[in-house]
């Protein structure tokens, strides 16, 4: 599973953020090509930079590929310098409710659709030759259109844009996306996901390829109170990367996982989220949309919040990878023989059946536990090198250490925070 | 034209059933919805308690419910539709309770519906997703409760319908049972196809689905006939208020918060044919006794307008210029 973070990089003044990342051992960065190009009027009306975000930046369209090579280069020889790597780029886009975007109704649909096209497929071109991968797509619900117009202009200005990232090597993500009632946050284009299913098979039979697949954003998810795990299951294979983003439920916000606890509980559904990647092997790409934490603390502490960024990364990869990790052995033994083994033979017993399990505890070796014998851990000594010890005990790294001192090679942990079911009576102490 | 409804909660009592009947016949319905889930509470189910209401035999409870039944025709109200009692499984419950009202609530609630001459009966799904690990596996359950009634529902000519819900995460509404409509769909089929009969339909909630911002348009044209009833109400997006449609905005625009244009286009997707039906109970303790009858007569007002425009003989108006 790949890590990447997310719009963390000031493309003027890259530097400091990718040292600070590399520092907290984070390469993997989504570049931002994106803000490479803004929507603008000129004096003839012609659009060239978005007014929401001013720049001082002036691009001239039609000498596009050069200029963003231009811009694209302190980002990508900061990145080089720092060890950095980029295989998902974001690219300029207009999703969602287009119906209220003033500029696009005073410029006219087409007049923007055609730079946006000539736009995005400079951007593919450039990418491509630095061998970057992925990016997102969006679906547009331009103004003035009824639902079947609508459908009919994403097939064509996809199917249309697919063929052409078929021809580069690129993979191309749709993200659930969201709208708005009123100022009221619904849930927008594909984030039904049997809806973003099907959109993503009609694409992809139509441009003959599968370049086309799925981004799941757990904030927008999350913003809309979305049973994540159904989503996820039913788009299945199609899921390549998962933007893993924490708020609150009812604000936008770009926090890191946890963030938002309340009352005993986490405001946005991990459990389900780690469900559902589990239940579809997901082994795609896990981008991290944390800038509101990062930026939230001052730049002294930001290598400290970066640190412990890339371990909430590396746990939730952990956590996603757990049964993958349990498919990969043919042969497992348990170590420990309390809570944590209970739940795992009650999850998982039957389908990856450990041969037996240990404890330190002298007086239980020889009684049976949850159907499986308890041994004492010298046996593990004569353990053939095929067999893979799953720590069930929180003290991972005690065990681990004890599990080297007998010669075991293949240790992995196994944790129950998040099972696949619930089971509520726990043992007894004494 | 559709015709308008309202439930009974808040709005007809056990003592005076006429006074409440009439009144709402006065205030400009026509239909009812009855709250039967008023005389088994969830909060009280909650705490794995119950009464003894539903413990009395069919002959009894038809007695008790002989003046309402009576006070609605007087008045030309007609129930449409009830609400069975909820929750219908106590997530960590006692097995009597939960056997209780498996075996005892449930099926009162089916005779009770008969008794009022209703099709309709509205019963919430089980909310076990979370505890059994996937949506799959909660409906499994669900369905073998509504499996457990098909025979009734068969025999009576009743429909019973499944409803949108919604959980809650850390002061946070999630989606719960029912959020899905296509997966409603797939199962609903299955279910009418294999007993032959319409056992099973939907009932839409604007409110809860407002809560977690599903498509109106979207779901309803997915549901198309299946959709039997609906609960009308609104919020702010963040609780499940049941209050007046077109109370709330969140911006300056001032522009309502709540998808209507949605729900009305949905509607008049599946040309639909059942009731206006307001699930408004809490609407009315707002406001002091001395607005309630304008508050009913406005509500119903609003079903009127709803309709309009379902069959177009209200065009949209242009937002004033206020």
């Amino acid at each position: 599973m790949k890590i990447y973070f997310r719009g963390l990089a000031d493309i003027f003044r890259p530097r400091q953020i990718f040292a600070d990342l590399a520092q907290a051992k984070i390469s993997g960065v989504v570049l931002p090509l994106g803000a490479y190009f803004y929507w603008d009027v000129d004096t003839e009306g012609i659009p060239r930079k978005r007014e929401i975000l001013p720049c001082q930046m002036k691009i001239d369209v039609d000498a596009d590929y050069g200029a963003l090579a231009a811009f694209a280069e302190p980002c990508l020889s900061a990145m080089q310098k720092y060890g950095l790597t980029a295989e998902v780029f974001d690219m300029p886009s207009l999703g969602g409710n287009l119906r209220q975007v003033k500029w696009i109704k005073q410029w006219g649909w087409e007049r923007v659709c055609d730079v946006l096209k000539h736009v995005q497929t400079v951007v593919l071109q450039f990418a491509s030759e630095k061998g970057i991968g992925t990016s997102f797509v969006y679906y547009m619900n331009p103004p003035e259109m009824d639902n079947e117009e609508i459908y009919a202009f994403n097939k064509d200005y996809y199917v249309c844009l697919g063929r052409m990232a078929a021809d580069l090597g690129i993979t191309l993500l749709f993200t659930n996306q969201l709208d708005s009632v009123g100022g009221h946050i619904v849930r927008g284009s594909l984030a039904d996901g049997s809806e973003m299913a099907w959109w993503v098979d009609v694409l992809n039979e139509a441009v003959g390829a599968e370049v086309f697949g799925v981004n799941l954003h757990t904030g927008n998810a999350n913003l809309c109170g979305q049973d994540i795990q159904m989503f996820i299951r039913e788009v299945g294979h199609r899921l390549k990367a998962v933007t893993v983003c924490d708020n609150d439920g009812r604000h936008y916000a770009s926090l890191l996982p946890f963030s938002t606890f309340r009352r005993g509980e986490y405001a946005t559904d991990w459990l389900g989220l780690i469900r559902g990647m589990r239940d579809v092997d997901f082994d795609g790409s896990l981008i991290f949309e944390a800038n509101d934490t990062i930026y939230g603390y001052s730049p002294l502490l930001r290598p400290h919040v970066l640190q412990l960024a890339k371990a909430v990364a590396d746990y939730l990869a952990w956590q996603v990878s757990l049964e993958l990790e349990m498919k990969r052995h043919d042969k497992i033994v348990l170590f420990g023989a309390g809570n944590m083994c209970r739940n795992y033979m009650k999850n998982y017993g039957d389908k990856y059946p450990p041969l037996f399990t240990c404890d330190n505890n002298s007086a239980r070796w020889g009684d049976m536990f949850c159907g499986l014998e308890i041994k004492n851990p010298q046996v593990l000594r004569d353990l053939p090198d095929d067999v893979c010890v799953f720590i069930c005990n929180v003290y991972y790294r005690e065990i681990e250490a004890q599990l080297r001192e007998l010669g075991v090679k293949n240790i992995a942990f196994f944790n129950d925070e998040y099972m696949p079911t619930f089971h509520y009576d726990r043992l007894e102490r004494g | 034209m559709l015709e308008i409804g309202i439930q009974t909660w808040n709005s007809v009592s056990d003592e005076e059933p006429d006074m409440g009947f009439r009144r709402l016949a006065d205030c400009g319905f026509r239909h009812v919805d009855f709250s039967l889930h008023t005389y088994l509470k969830n909060s009280t189910l909650y705490q794995n308690k119950r009464n003894n209401f539903f413990s009395r035999s069919r002959t009894e409870l038809e007695e008790y419910f002989t003046p309402h039944k009576n006070a609605a025709k007087a008045a030309g109200i007609n129930v449409f539709q009830m609400h069975m009692p909820y929750p219908n499984y106590v997530p960590l419950g006692s097995d009597e309770l939960n056997d209780y009202l498996r075996n005892i609530v449930a099926p009162r609630s089916m005779e009770l519906c008969s008794f009022f001459e209703s099709k309709f009966i509205v019963m919430h799904g089980f909310k076990l997703a979370k505890y059994l690990g996937s949506e799959e596996a909660e409906w499994e359950l669900t369905e073998g409760f509504i499996r457990n009634l098909a025979g009734m529902a068969k025999e009576m000519g009743i429909t019973i319908c499944i409803e949108n819900l919604y959980g809650g995460m850390a002061g946070h509404i999630v989606e719960g049972p029912c959020c899905n409509a296509h997966r409603c769909v797939e199962r609903i089929d299955r279910l009418n196809d294999e007993y032959g009969a319409e056992i099973l339909g939907f009932c839409f909630d604007t409110g809860h689905a407002n809560l977690v911002g599903l498509d109106f348009e979207k779901f309803i044209t997915a549901l198309d006939y299946r959709l039997k009833v609906l609960h009308i109400h609104d919020n702010d997006g963040m609780a499940d208020l049941h209050q007046l449609p077109y109370a709330f905005t969140r911006d300056r625009t001032n522009s309502s918060s709540t998808d209507w244009e949605g729900f009305i286009r949905g509607l008049r997707n599946i040309k639909y044919a059942g009731v206006l039906n307001f699930e408004t109970g809490p609407a009315l303790k707002a406001f002091p006794e001395y607005l309630q009858d304008d508050v009913l007569r406005l509500l119903a007002k609003t079903g009127r307008y709803f309709a309009g425009r379902i069959d177009e003989s209200i065009d949209k108006e242009p937002r004033s210029k206020l």
